[in-house]
C-alpha cells in the first residue's frame, strides 16, 4: 500500500505509455499491485521499486503479446500530448509504434528496462542507475548496444528479403 | 521503410512517452485498486501463503509429494523468461499454465532402477500419480488427489489395498492448485536473484534442443531442455533441496478419462480411512521425526543396524524390509508406521544446502553411542547438531565434527 502511495501514480503512467490505452492501464494497475501482495519475491526484494519496475514492465508488454493490442489511432480524444509536433506524430504511424514495441519486447530483462525508463520514462541515467543499483556507465552501454539490436530488430521485411 | 534508423526509434519513444491519461481516469484506477489491494491484503494474502506453506511442507502422502513438485518444477519453468536466443518465457510456458492436462513422468537420479511416477493433471482439480516399476510395466501404487472434494485416495493395485484421506481439515486447503502454480510462475519471473546460463543444443530423443540451467541464490539448479520447434519442454533435471529427480515424457491436453480421476474405491479392495491431520508433518518434519525415522530404520526395519545411505536407494534396497514391517505393523493393528518413517525422511529431504547434511551410518550398530550416524546445521545455527547410535544428539562445533 506505501508503493502505492508513493509510487502509484508514476506506475500508473508507465503503464499508460507501454500500453497506449485507458481502457487497459486500470485492469493491469489493479494486477501489478495485488500479484505484488502475494509476491514473497516483492517482500524480499533488497529494491521493492525496482522489482514492482520488472514486474510493471513485464506485465504491459505481457499484455502487448497476448492481447497483439491494436494501438489506438493517436488522435486529440485519445491522447492529450503535451507540447504536441503534430507534424512528427503524423509521420510515425501506429503500426510503426507497435514495430517499436515489439522490438523492445526482445530485449534482455535489464536492456528493456533501462530502455523503457530512459527513453519511455524519460528518467536520466544516474536515477535509473540509483533504482537498479547499476553504474551510469554500464546503463549507458547498455543502452546503446540495445539501441543497436533494435535496429537490427526493425529492419524491414522487404529489405531483409533483398538482403537475402 | 528500410532499416528504421536510431532517431526515428527514439521519436517513436517519445510519442509514446508524451501519452498522457486525464487526471479524471488515473483517479479512478488508482482508487479502485487501492479497494482492491485493502480487500486483498485482509482476507486474501494470508490465506493464499498459508495455502503455500501447507503445500510446500504437506510431503507425506504421495499425492501431496507429487503435487509439489508439480509446483515446484513448472514453477521454475520460469528460467525461461530471458529472453534467449529462439525461445520465449511465455511461449514456453503458456501451455502450462493454459492446458487442460498435463502427463510427465518423474525419476529419481538418487539410484539406479528406482521407481518412476507418472503424473497426470486435470484441470485445476484433480491430479493422479501412479508409481511404476523400474521397467514400467507394473503400477504399484496410485494416488489420486480431488481438491474439491478435498480427499485423497492411494490404491495399492497388488495387494488390494485402498485408503481415502480426508484432507478437509488442514488448516488451509489446496483449493486451486493450478492457480498456487501460476502464482509460482509469475514471482519467480520476476526473481532477478536467478542465475540463467544457457546450455546450447544437442539432440534428445530425435529431437533438437536447446537447454538451460538456472540456479537460484539457495543452490536449487534446474536444467531444462526444450523442443527448439515447439518451445515446448522435452527433459528436466532438478536438483532441489536434497531431491534430485528427472522429469520427461510431457504431453499437453492430451485426452484422460474422467474414470482416472474417479473417487470410488475399486470393487474388491479393502479400505482404510484416515484424517491427514494426524499423519502429515504440516511442519515440515522436526529433528524428533529424524531420530524416529533413523529408530525405525535401524532398530525395527534392519535388525540393529543403520542402512549403508539415507537415500532412496538404501529406501528401495530395503523395500522387502519395509514391507515386512509394515504388514507386521497391521497385523498389530497400526497402519502409522509407515507415515512416522516417513515424516523423519522428509525432514531430511527438505534440508537446504546451507544445512549441510551429512550421513555416515553405515554399518553403525543401532545403540552405539560413540559412533555418529550423521549431522546437519540448523539453519541460523553456527553449531551442527550431530546424532549418534544410541540416537543421542550433541551440538557439535564445525572444528569438532567428525570425520566423514
Amino acid at each position: 500500500m506505501e508503493l502505492l502511495d508513493t509510487s502509484g501514480a508514476r506506475f500508473h503512467a508507465l503503464l499508460a505509455r507501454l500500453t497506449f490505452s485507458e481502457d487497459v492501464v486500470g485492469d493491469l494497475m489493479q494486477e501489478l499491485f495485488l500479484r505484488l501482495c502475494g509476491s514473497r519475491g516483492f517482500d524480499k526484494a533488497k529494491s521493492p521499486l525496482a522489482y514492482a519496475y520488472r514486474v510493471a514492465i513485464n506485465l504491459a508488454f505481457e499484455h502487448q503479446r497476448r492481447a497483439r493490442l491494436k494501438l489506438q489511432s493517436l488522435d486529440e480524444d485519445c491522447l492529450c500530448i503535451e507540447n504536441t509536433r503534430p507534424c512528427l506524430d503524423a509521420m510515425i504511424q501506429t503500426e510503426e509504434l507497435q514495430r517499436v514495441l515489439d522490438a523492445t519486447l526482445q530485449l534482455s530483462d535489464l536492456a528493456r528496462d533501462v530502455v523503457v525508463m530512459h527513453y519511455i520514462e524519460q528518467k536520466p541515467y544516474e536515477e535509473i542507475s540509483q533504482l537498479l543499483g547499476k553504474k551510469p556507465q554500464h546503463l549507458r552501454s547498455l543502452s546503446a548496444k540495445a539501441m543497436t539490436r533494435l535496429r537490427d530488430l526493425l529492419i524491414d521485411k522487404k529489405e531483409s528479403q533483398d538482403i537475402k | 521503410m528500410s532499416r528504421m534508423e536510431e532517431q526515428r526509434i527514439k521519436q517513436c519513444f517519445a510519442v509514446m512517452a508524451r501519452f498522457k491519461v486525464s487526471d479524471e481516469v488515473r483517479t479512478r484506477d488508482l482508487k479502485r485498486v487501492r479497494q482492491s489491494v485493502t480487500q486483498y491484503t485482509s482476507v486474501q494474502k494470508t490465506q493464499h501463503r498459508d495455502i503455500w506453506t501447507i503445500i510446500m511442507k504437506s510431503k507425506t502422502s504421495k499425492i501431496a509429494a507429487a503435487a509439489v513438485i508439480i509446483i515446484a518444477i513448472l514453477s521454475t519453468i520460469h528460467f525461461w523468461g530471458s529472453p534467449m536466443e529462439g525461445m520465449a518465457w511465455a511461449d514456453v510456458v503458456r501451455p502450462l499454465l493454459t492446458a487442460h492436462t498435463v502427463v510427465f513422468k518423474v525419476r529419481s537420479l538418487e539410484g539406479e532402477d528406482l521407481p518412476i511416477t507418472r503424473i497426470m493433471n486435470m484441470g485445476t482439480q484433480r491430479l493422479r500419480s501412479e508409481i511404476l516399476s523400474a521397467d514400467e510395466k507394473t503400477v504399484q501404487v496410485i494416488a489420486i488427489c480431488d481438491f474439491e472434494s478435498f480427499q485423497l485416495l492411494t490404491l495399492i493395485p497388488k495387494q488390494k489395498i485402498a485408503t481415502l484421506v480426508d484432507i478437509k481439515g488442514l488448516p488451509e486447503k489446496p483449493e486451486n492448485f493450478i492457480e498456487i502454480m501460476r502464482n509460482m510462475i509469475f514471482e519467480l519471473q520476476h526473481d532477478p536473484n536467478v542465475l540463467i546460463e544457457s546450455l546450447g543444443e544437442k539432440e534428445i530423443d530425435g529431437c533438437m534442443a536447446q537447454g538451460f540451467r538456472a540456479t537460484d541464490p539457495e543452490g536449487n539448479e534446474l536444467m531444462i531442455w526444450a523442443d527448439f520447434q515447439t518451445s515446448l519442454p522435452i527433459r528436466m533435471e532438478l536438483k532441489w533441496r536434497q531431491i534430485h529427480s528427472e522429469f520427461t515424457d510431457f504431453e499437453f491436453d492430451v485426452a484422460l478419462d474422467e474414470s482416472l480421476f474417479g473417487m470410488d474405491i475399486p470393487e474388491g479392495y479393502s479400505t482404510m480411512s484416515k484424517s491427514i491431520l494426524s499423519l502429515l508433518p504440516l511442519n515440515g518434519g522436526t529433528e524428533q521425526d529424524l531420530v524416529e525415522t533413523l529408530r525405525i530404520w535401524a532398530e525395527e526395519i534392519r535388525n540393529g543396524v543403520f542402512p549403508k545411505d539415507f537415500s532412496p536407494q538404501a529406501y528401495i534396497d530395503d523395500t522387502p524390509k519395509v514391507r515386512k514391517h509394515i504388514a507386521q505393523a497391521r497385523k498389530e493393528g497400526t497402519d502409522e508406521g509407515p507415515w512416522k518413517f516417513a515424516r523423519g525422511w522428509f525432514f531430511c529431504r527438505l534440508l537446504k544446502p546451507e544445512n549441510d547434511w551429512h550421513y555416515v551410518g553405515k554399518d553403525v550398530k543401532f545403540g552405539d553411542a560413540e559412533s555418529p550416524v550423521c549431522w546437519y546445521r540448523p539453519t541460523d545455527s553456527e553449531t551442527y547438531r550431530v546424532i549418534y547410535g544410541d540416537l543421542s544428539i550433541k551440538d557439535v562445533t564445525p572444528d569438532n565434527l567428525p570425520k566423514g
